[in-house]
């Protein structure tokens, strides 16, 4: 875990990172990440936009150390990631939690895990559990939930033990759009009282552009990078108005001309 | 639940509905019991040799009989302590083998299929061989039980383990959770129903196999009163005896439907 000597403001690198699945029964290769190379700064929050399966969510498990590149390294905080990487906190794309656990149990785990004391413990969950409006549900299970509230209560599991860096993977996808802006701007807020390392995938153009200082927009598989834009409109933002603000129109332009030319039919847009 | 309490007119009526139907599916069930005994009744002497199939009035003053002069305690108590024992035997070896062999797959590449061969055997073909080797006391019958039970555990946890969650498994590494954790938050939990079922599963089997197991030979046992009381023509005694054994099945089964309830309360309502 010793960090420290390698001091850079880069926290992650994908260093000519590529990535090939094989499919066994018809031996075919297929080419998700090629020749990936980018940076992401620290502090800074990042989005990740593409169509769908340009190796998006792939990116962010070689990051987490779930999967490994066949070529090419990935660099975090200047230590290529060899093995789980316990320092990330990852809203995966399902929400993963524990059929067996409430709602608390489940927000209380990292916590637990991590040898936090039961009071703290639980403090903290109650904490975030209201944070992302789960309150009222601590004792449900997760069945007991719908899509949107499994997600938030996913996210309140990740955020509640503050990891050094954030992967969410499309969290607020299923949400409805009041709850999902109500939880962007939460995000956020969050982000900007703390400014952690943030890597954000979504297929919604406006949403990458409300939240983050960084664009990167990949090409269809096998992924590449396309371009990356950064976004200049002045913080702290209010998502609920972004659309209205200055600037915005402009970018939001600028980004869909980079970004319609790597789906195959423009005319449908949307929906991973 | 605070939702229950929100509930509207048409809701309870539903409820009222849904509770009548049940009333009424138990009562034709009752009467389909109660219709075949009294063809049971009938039929003794007039259609079907009383030494054949003997009758309801008869087989309940034998139980009655039976339990009053005390007789039926010693079999019920050398019959339950084999139950138990060869239970318990099968349950742990086949759940701890299911563990081992989940957890190590090298050594699955090596002993599944030799396990699914031996499986093969109509393990109460086995059953005089336990009994050459081990005597005609309980021990015989506890292996019998323990063998067929074994199989019945060992196939649900191992194919529990081979069907684990592996998303949940990378979200806990990902919080830091070592091995130890990760058995105990989420192989353990997940492997659960498996197990239920299992354990539901094995009950039967154990039955058959104590009961084999008198049948082939013992001095002691409700399976060995089973016999003697065929080997005397004695139906009301072999009624008696099968009575015995079903009501013993539905106590252990009611166990361990209350043991699944409390144990997958995350899963239903």
């Amino acid at each position: 875990m010793a960090t420290g000597t390698l001091t850079t403001s880069t926290a992650v690198y994908f260093e000519h990172v590529s990535r090939y699945f094989v499919n066994p029964a018809k031996h075919i290769q297929v080419r998700a990440l090629d020749d990936v190379d980018f940076g992401v700064s620290e502090n800074a929050f990042t989005s990740i936009v593409g169509p769908s399966g340009c190796g998006k969510s792939t990116l962010l498990n070689l990051l987490a150390g779930l999967s490994f590149p066949q070529q090419g390294r990935v660099l975090f905080r200047g230590e290529p990631v060899t093995e789980v990487n316990t320092r990330v906190g990852y809203v995966t794309q399902d929400s993963n939690l524990l059929p067996w656990l409430t709602v608390a149990e489940n927000v209380e785990l990292p916590l637990e895990i991590r040898g936090v004391g039961r009071r703290e413990r639980q403090e903290r969950a109650r904490e975030w559990i209201h944070r992302v409006g789960l309150a009222g549900f601590e004792d449900h299970y997760p069945h007991q939930l719908s899509g949107g509230m499994q997600k938030r209560c996913s996210i309140a599991r990740t955020l509640v033990y503050d990891p050094e860096i954030i992967l969410m993977d499309e969290p607020f996808g299923p949400l409805d759009a009041i709850t999902r802006m109500v939880l962007q701007a939460e995000l956020l807020r969050l982000w900007e009282t703390r400014h952690k390392t943030i890597l954000f995938v979504t297929h919604d153009l406006t949403e990458a552009i409300a939240l983050s200082d960084q664009v990167v927009v990949m090409t269809r598989r096998p992924g590449r990078v396309k371009a990356i834009m950064d976004v200049p409109l002045e913080r702290p933002r209010d998502v609920f108005h972004i659309q209205e603000s200055s600037g915005f129109a402009a970018i939001h332009s600028q980004l869909w001309e980079v970004f319609h030319a790597e789906i195959e039919d423009p005319t449908h847009v949307g929906g991973e | 639940m605070p939702e229950q309490m929100e509930m509207t007119m048409a809701e309870i009526a539903q409820q009222v509905r849904v509770r009548n139907q049940a009333i009424r599916l138990q009562v034709i069930r009752i009467l389909v019991i109660l219709l075949a005994l009294a063809f049971w009744q009938y039929a003794d002497g007039r259609w079907i040799p009383d030494f054949i199939i003997s009758s309801p009035t008869k087989v309940a003053v034998r139980l009655f009989t039976e339990f009053k002069t005390g007789s039926v305690w010693v079999d019920i108590a050398v019959t339950s302590e084999e139950l138990v024992l060869g239970y318990l035997i099968g349950v742990v070896s086949g759940t701890l083998i299911g563990l081992i062999l989940g957890f190590w797959q090298s050594a699955a590449v090596v002993f599944e299929p030799l396990i699914t061969a031996i499986n093969g055997i109509p393990k109460v073909a086995l059953a005089p061989l336990f009994l050459l080797a081990m005597g005609i006391g309980i021990w015989s019958k506890v292996a019998i039980a323990a063998m067929t039970v074994f199989f019945v555990m060992f196939y649900n946890t191992y194919l529990g383990m081979k069907t684990l969650p592996e998303p949940l498994i990378d979200v806990l590494r990902l919080m830091g959770a070592k091995r130890p954790t990760i058995v105990r938050k989420v192989v353990f939990p997940s492997i659960t129903p498996a197990l239920l079922a299992g354990l539901k599963a094995g009950v039967p089997f154990a039955v058959i196999g104590v009961v084999v197991g008198e049948f082939v030979a013992a001095d002691k046992g409700v399976g060995y009163q089973i016999r003697y009381a065929t080997d005397m023509y004695d139906s009301a005694g072999l009624f008696a005896g099968i009575i015995i054994l079903l009501a013993m099945i539905l106590i252990a089964g009611g166990l361990l439907s209350w043991l699944e309830q409390r144990a997958l309360r995350w899963r239903t309502k």
